[in-house]
């Protein structure tokens, strides 16, 4: 996290009924449409990411909605988990493990039976795959009146969002990737589709009903006591990131995410994620035959200094999955990847019983 | 908010490290300890504010079959109604007076009538005009009648006590900005152990507090992430609240700069609203010895801002009112600055001949 953000998190707590909190959380709403490009101002919830997301479904699936689930991996399936606790009915169109979502495929979901939302993970981190949403925001506005409520916890201030540009109707993301700031908030932005749509059901959620939230935001205030520190942290971080400009920041993930992934193919390795859809903020890399991921996950960690993650369920023990998001240069990344590249392979083969 | 609580958000660990699940084990450890609950009860910290643990708890804790009695003599206990409303629990609720606390016989009552009801719901004080319920009382009640009992404990925990062991308490909420003096952000339920093992199926992923509460015991870590820094300004909190006496250093403290500010208003004609035997060191309600035809509480509120004293008018209309809280890290120079503040702005606003 920059130390600007850190020095900002560590300010005197202000009354968050104060002008002064109002002024300090306006600024931030105000940089956060910047980075997505959208015109109405989001709402900021004090929750995790996952909380920002229940609230999306406990808001705009309904008890009689009809839902299209779009999963290409671990996160989109826990939005639709979060989803079936609220949507009348889901439907799941699954992309192949390391592919992304096939618009042709959404294309004759949406013709086949009217929906009420489509649920979409934009850059799916337990791949590394990156969904196609301009295409995917197209093919339901074209073919559904549906809303398209979307994931962008790893992606936005990571890969390119335009939120208004593309129609996109409800987004959620956290603070804590992209935007470079404490975990501990979410974001919601919502379009005038999705407004209206609020108005015509009661929220099954009392500390996420969005339409109290967003009658709360026209004063730039919240329903509940929020956590008035990560949001000093969060505008901190917010003009940091726009100080850099939103196209560079995207230029500088998706440069780090060339690199990494050039190093890692270079010296052998495969990536996990196709190469028409690999995401900027993460790679996924499958480690050779026989080699435990788990070992060069402590191995790097303890040894190198490097934190990465392991693969989901069936690729727990084959995938590498590498961050690259937030605050980093491409150098960082470089380095890091050239450390993974150089790894003794068999040493991280599991310790057979009797080997000597 | 102390210096050294502020300073402890400046470090930065990752949510999923071994350093964050020996600060979440030792938070958790520390805040049983603050509780006197005992092995029976688990500490459960949920990553939002207040209203999200009272969400998570009623939701998560009551069965289909169950009824709940929400005792309510102000907006803090009609916001756990409201919370029953809103996920369909069934609930009745005792609506009285918020100018003195609820009465236990009344609950004994409405027990007696309907034997249904299986769980009593409290806010043990009551922050709207600052009434202090009488906690022992209600749980003698529920002993009697075989009931057990939620508090809703965000403004009075680590202040009073609350009676857990031995006595019908299905769990407590509350919150770590409140008398812990933590940073904003962060809720906890204390919560029986038998009621977390035999929670009704989950009505949402993210309130889930059985499921919460079951990941730490499984793993250590939180479900989702967890707003690292503020848990880092918790245990920092903590560090001070045993250092400063733990809970009955706390009451003292806050007794003292209740007694000041108390009796310096009175001197200036300005008495509490709330007999004192209901009242606690934590929050009351002043009225002010004129209408609002000579100066609202508002302009008041507005004035001692300005002099950098957040008081904000009190939600009782009936007189001319405010509030004026007693906790956090306020000095008896804190205290007697109020008071001449309020004074000065009077004497300035030729308000203090209607004193007469």
């Amino acid at each position: 996290m920059p130390p600007q953000v850190l020095a900002a998190l560590s300010r005197q707590v202000i009354s968050h009924r104060s002008q002064g909190f109002a002024d300090l959380m306006e600024s931030v709403r105000t940089r956060l449409c910047k980075v997505v490009g959208a015109r109405e101002l989001p709402v900021v919830l004090t929750a995790s990411g996952t909380g920002g997301l229940e609230a999306c479904c406990a808001n705009f699936t309904g008890a009689q909605g009809r839902v299209l689930l779009l999963t290409a991996g671990y996160y989109g399936d826990l939005f639709g988990r979060i989803a079936a606790n609220h949507a009348g009915s889901i439907d799941t169109l699954r992309a192949e493990p390391g592919s992304c979502i096939d618009v042709g495929k959404l294309e004759t979901a949406l013709q086949a039976r009217p929906y009420d939302a489509v649920l979409v993970t934009h850059s799916e981190s337990s791949t590394g795959v990156l969904n196609p949403l301009q295409a995917i925001a197209a093919a339901v506005r074209r073919y559904s009146s549906a809303l398209l409520l979307v994931d962008g916890a790893s992606s936005v201030a990571i890969a390119d969002v335009a939120f208004d540009a593309w129609g996109l109707d409800v987004l959620v993301t956290g603070t804590q990737k992209g935007l470079m700031a404490p975990p501990g908030l979410s974001v919601v932005f919502m379009s005038g589709a999705a407004r209206e749509r609020l108005g015509q059901s009661r929220s099954p959620s009392h500390y996420f009903d969005l339409a109290v939230a967003l009658d709360r935001a026209r004063t730039h205030a919240t329903p509940f006591t929020p956590a008035v520190n990560l949001v000093y942290g969060l505008d901190a971080a917010l003009e940091i990131l726009l100080g850099e400009g939103m196209a560079q920041v995207v230029s500088r993930h998706e440069a780090a995410a060339s690199a990494c992934q050039r190093i890692l193919q270079e010296a052998g390795l495969r990536l996990f994620a196709r190469p028409e859809c690999r995401a900027p903020g993460i790679t996924s890399v499958c480690v050779p035959a026989g080699v435990l991921a788990e070992n060069a996950q402590v191995f790097l960690e303890h040894e190198e200094g490097i934190p990465l993650s392991i693969g989901f369920d069936a690729w727990k023990s084959s995938v590498l999955r590498i961050g690259h998001m937030g605050w980093m240069t491409v150098d960082d990344v470089a380095a890091a990847a050239r450390c993974i590249a150089r790894l003794d392979w068999d040493a991280m083969k599991p310790v057979r019983a009797g080997a000597a | 908010m102390a210096d050294d609580v502020r300073q402890a958000m400046l470090e930065d660990i990752g949510s999923r490290t071994p350093r964050m699940e020996e600060l979440t084990r030792k938070i958790r450890s520390e805040l049983a300890e603050v509780a006197e609950c005992g092995d029976g009860f688990a500490v459960v910290p949920i990553q939002g504010s207040g209203t999200y643990a009272l969400e998570a708890m009623l939701s998560s804790l009551l069965h289909d079959a169950d009824k709940l009695l929400v005792a309510a003599n102000g907006p803090y206990g009609e916001r756990m109604a409201q919370i029953c409303r809103v996920h369909g629990l069934n609930h009745r609720t005792l609506n009285s007076s918020g100018m003195r606390p609820v009465s236990a016989a009344e609950i004994e009552a409405v027990l007696q009538t309907d034997p249904a009801v299986t769980h009593v719901a409290l806010v043990h004080f009551e922050t709207a005009l600052g009434v202090l319920n009488d906690l022992d009382a209600v749980l003698a009640v529920a002993s009697r009648r075989g009931v057990r009992v939620f508090v809703d404990a965000m403004s009075s925990f680590g202040a009073l006590p609350i009676p857990m062991r031995n006595r019908p308490v299905t769990a407590v909420a509350a919150s770590s900005n409140k008398c812990l003096h933590g940073a904003p952000g962060l809720s906890f339920v204390i919560a029986d152990r038998g009621a977390l093992e035999n929670a009704p199926p989950a009505r949402s992923l993210s309130l889930d507090l059985a499921a919460q509460f079951r990941e730490f015991e499984k793993s250590g870590q939180w479900r989702f992430t967890p707003p690292t820094h503020v848990v880092l300004a918790l245990e920092r909190a903590l560090a001070s609240y045993r250092a400063q006496g733990g809970r009955a250093g706390r009451w003292a403290h806050y007794s003292a700069i209740a007694q000041a500010i108390t009796s310096g208003l009175a001197a200036l004609g300005i008495e509490a609203l709330i007999e004192s035997r209901f009242r606690a060191p934590i929050i009351a309600t002043f009225v002010l010895p004129f209408g609002n035809e000579v100066m609202p509480a508002a302009r008041l509120s507005q004035l001692l801002i300005e002099r950098g004293f957040v008081i904000y008018p009190s939600v009782y209309k009936e007189q001319n009112s405010y509030r004026v809280g007693f906790i956090g890290e306020l000095t008896q120079e804190d205290a007697r600055g109020v008071v001449e503040a309020t004074r000065s702005i009077l004497v300035a606003n030729h308000c203090l001949p209607a004193l007469a």
